[in-house]
């Protein structure tokens, strides 16, 4: 165990993060900083700046610093090295994650003991806790956004990093201190919560995936055969966790009955909607490889169907988990036909974005998901202001997710577009002659 | 020690390797060469399970490299043409550094100290490698690769940027490294020099292979040279006159012979005097060093 946190990539980070310079450098300017709120707010004043420094520290730059952990492999021609050495995926993910900001992490921990020696912020005793797992989160996540972009292009520049660190920030920003102005409670499963509480177990929970997604993307740089269980386990998580919060969403807006039938819907299926965000997210930042796709069509052809999984895009291999989820969400509820078409339609849509992204990015082009995003905003967006203009709004469940109103055309709409695309892409899938 | 069994390596518009196989022997260095996108880079990224190939099987040692990465990972060390280092660290850390990411466990100071010494590093263990020259930086980078003794040795192109005296230390090292008895190949575009250490030759065109045998039979493990006698014309007593040499080819005009010589200098001083004494009209005698070109271009001719 000790083996695997104390690895020699930790190490390597620790080496060149340390220097003695450096090392007396970060409690030099924290303890400057820590004394002018002192002389300004006393004990109060300097758990504040003490707070705020290690937000800072933690996440604004412990994000930069855990993306650029591999991100500065690339870009000095190291990253071959690694991958080809004896560390194995889990051990460089654990040696990234931990040494890669450890300079940051060196100040926040001065940070924390000013804090919890200055007595901390009055009424707010979860603060140090939040700030550790904020950071965590924000770092995981970076990281985990850095290997997707490095995954997504061969080339990686430094705006990658910061879009990375800016990735990072925006999804630890917790709505949780917003409490304060609405005295917010969490409801899940029947269970009460106070929403910081809720909020900050959530982010150490979701921390834990980020960790595991960062070793997944590590094994698949690493050449490492993968099968998609953990995304699968993921989007059952994903499903549970919010069908835990869908009651939620009634206190909070209107009482259903005031709903259509397609809002009813939607938050009612609070787990169902956010697995198929889920799987249309993973479908975009997934790496595309048409040599991939015609490997995998080649291997089911031959019934290889174990190594076709680890070829398998994963938004495909979660498909069975909607397709369940949904079944699932129309048990006991009076229309579970109008819910199944709900939800089919739901796929088509996701299937034919899948489709229409694989098409422009296969066609080799360098902004290839830049174009199929352009593509899609027309479709979504542009498509039905159009009809709605032209009074043809029947014909709008073809275009966006309402096939409550418009069942058979919210069904065949998006299932003869995907078609269409499919077909496209599969004159991609031609091997090239030798 | 590598079987490559119906290698085919995709890219989205180009087929980089097509049903390609080959053997390389334990102990052998194998120069492979080829035209400027013949798929030499490919190979060796997929020999270094760098890439993933479309179909087709390499195995290392017998371990195949698809179904057990990381202890295929574990026999070989590769050496990239654009490599890089960490400029921060001194050069006792980095080799420190890799010798524990190779798996070395416990003290790694003795790796360390023989991997410098081998690469004529040991008085530059506390310099930073970034203040390194450019043929400094190449013994370094060999020296991280070979820290923890692979059996396979893959390098691309690492003769590139280098001064004759490195290039030359290069091949020393390169040649004490298969009389360890590693495997060694080396892809490189300077075939003169991968003729004073090469044992074999694996050319590649058009991501096929189109010739792997021996260069010049067994001579390479003899250490032998290959000697070109140029006549200024034709003379029927040539073959009588150089007796039992090895490797013996003769062109079809009859004025140049080529033949493998494993004796010294002084060896080769007598066979001289003995052929001019004989009569032969001797007009040049000496090294072949265009040999393994020859016969290079003469293979991807007869392959097109």
């Amino acid at each position: 165990m000790m083996s695997l946190i104390f690895n020699p990539e930790l190490r390597r980070n620790l080496w060149l993060e340390f220097s003695p310079a450096r090392l007396i450098a970060m409690p030099a300017v924290l303890f400057m900083v820590l004394l002018l709120a002192w002389t300004w707010g006393k004990d109060e004043g300097m758990a504040i700046a003490a707070a705020v420094s290690g937000w800072a520290l933690l996440v604004l730059w412990g994000t930069r610093l855990a993306c650029d952990a591999v991100i500065s492999e690339v870009q000095g021609r190291t990253w071959d090295g690694q991958r080809l050495s004896g560390l194995g995926p889990l051990r460089m993910t654990i040696g990234k994650l931990a040494g890669g900001p450890a300079y940051a992490w060196y100040g926040g921990a001065i940070c924390l003991l000013a804090l919890l020696g200055s007595g901390g912020i009055a009424g707010e005793p979860l603060v140090p806790i939040s700030l550790v797992v904020t950071g965590l989160f924000a770092q995981s996540v970076a990281l985990w956004f850095g290997l997707v972009q490095l995954r997504l292009r061969s080339g990686v520049q430094r705006f990658h990093v910061t879009f990375a660190q800016i990735v990072g920030i925006a999804v630890s920003v917790q709505l949780a201190p917003f409490d304060h102005f609405f005295d917010v409670t969490v409801t899940w499963y029947g269970l009460t919560f106070d929403a910081f509480e809720f909020a900050l177990m959530s982010t150490a929970v979701f921390t834990v995936w980020a960790w595991i997604g960062c070793w997944r993307l590590m094994r698949a740089e690493l050449q490492y055969r993968s099968w998609p269980l953990f995304w699968c386990a993921f989007l059952v998580f994903l499903l549970v966790y919010f069908d835990g919060l869908s009651g939620q969403y009634f206190g909070l807006f209107s009482p259903i009955a005031s709903l259509s039938e397609d809002e009813a819907f939607l938050w009612q299926a609070g787990g169902f909607m956010t697995v198929v965000t889920a799987s249309w997210f993973a479908m975009l930042l997934e790496p595309k490889s048409i040599v991939r796709l015609r490997r995998l069509l080649e291997r089911l052809g031959r019934r290889d169907f174990g190594r076709a999984l680890g070829d398998m895009p994963v938004f495909v291999a979660g498909l069975p988990i909607l397709a369940i989820s949904a079944v699932l969400l129309s048990l006991g509820k009076p229309e579970p036909g109008l819910i199944l078409v709900q939800a089919a339609s739901l796929v088509l849509f996701l299937l034919r974005d899948a489709a229409l992204v694989y098409y422009v990015v296969l066609s080799g082009s360098r902004r290839g998901h830049l174009a199929a995003l352009v593509y899609l905003v027309l479709l979504y967006g542009i498509v039905p202001g159009i009809l709605t203009g032209a009074d043809a709004g029947p014909l709008l469940a073809a275009f966006v997710p309402l096939a409550a109103q418009a069942p058979v055309i919210g069904l065949l709409g998006p299932g003869l577009q995907a078609a269409g695309f499919a077909f496209l892409l599969s004159t991609r899938l031609t091997r090239p002659k030798a | 020690m590598i079987d490559v069994e119906g290698l085919c390596f995709d890219y989205p518009a180009k087929r980089a390797l097509s049903d390609v196989s080959f053997t390389i022997e334990p102990g052998t260095v194998t120069a492979l060469v080829g035209p400027n996108g013949a798929g030499k880079t490919t190979l060796l990224r997929c020999l270094a399970t760098l890439e993933l190939p479309y179909a087709g099987r390499i195995r290392l040692d017998g371990i195949d490299t698809g179904e057990e990465p990381l202890r295929a990972r574990r026999l070989l060390g590769f050496l990239d043409e654009f490599f890089g280092l960490y400029d921060d660290l001194s050069v006792r850390r980095c080799l420190t550094y890799w010798a524990g990411a190779h798996g070395l466990s416990g003290d790694t100071d003795a790796a360390v100290l023989d991997a410098a010494t081998r690469l004529g590093l040991s008085d530059r263990l506390e310099e930073r490698a970034g203040s390194l020259s450019r043929g400094l930086r190449q013994r370094l980078a060999i020296a991280q690769v070979i820290i923890h003794r692979p059996r396979i040795l893959l390098m691309d192109e690492p003769a590139s940027g280098l001064d004759p005296e490195a290039r030359a230390g290069l091949a020393d090292l390169i040649r004490s490294l298969q009389a360890e008895g590693m495997t060694i190949v080396v892809s490189s575009h300077i075939l003169v020099e991968l003729q004073d250490y090469s044992s074999h030759m694996l050319i590649v065109d058009k991501g096929r292979i189109v010739d792997h045998a021996p260069i010049g039979g067994a001579r390479a493990y003899r250490r032998s040279r290959r000697l070109r006698l140029v006549l200024s014309r034709p003379a029927d007593g040539l073959a009588r006159a150089l007796g039992d040499v090895a490797g013996l080819a003769v062109t079809p005009d009859g004025l140049v012979a080529q033949f493998d010589f494993a004796e010294d200098l002084e060896a080769q001083a007598a066979l001289l005097a003995r052929l001019v004494g004989g009569g032969l009209p001797v007009a040049a005698f000496g090294e072949d060093h265009e040999s393994l070109q020859d016969r290079y271009i003469e293979k991807l001719k007869a392959s097109r």
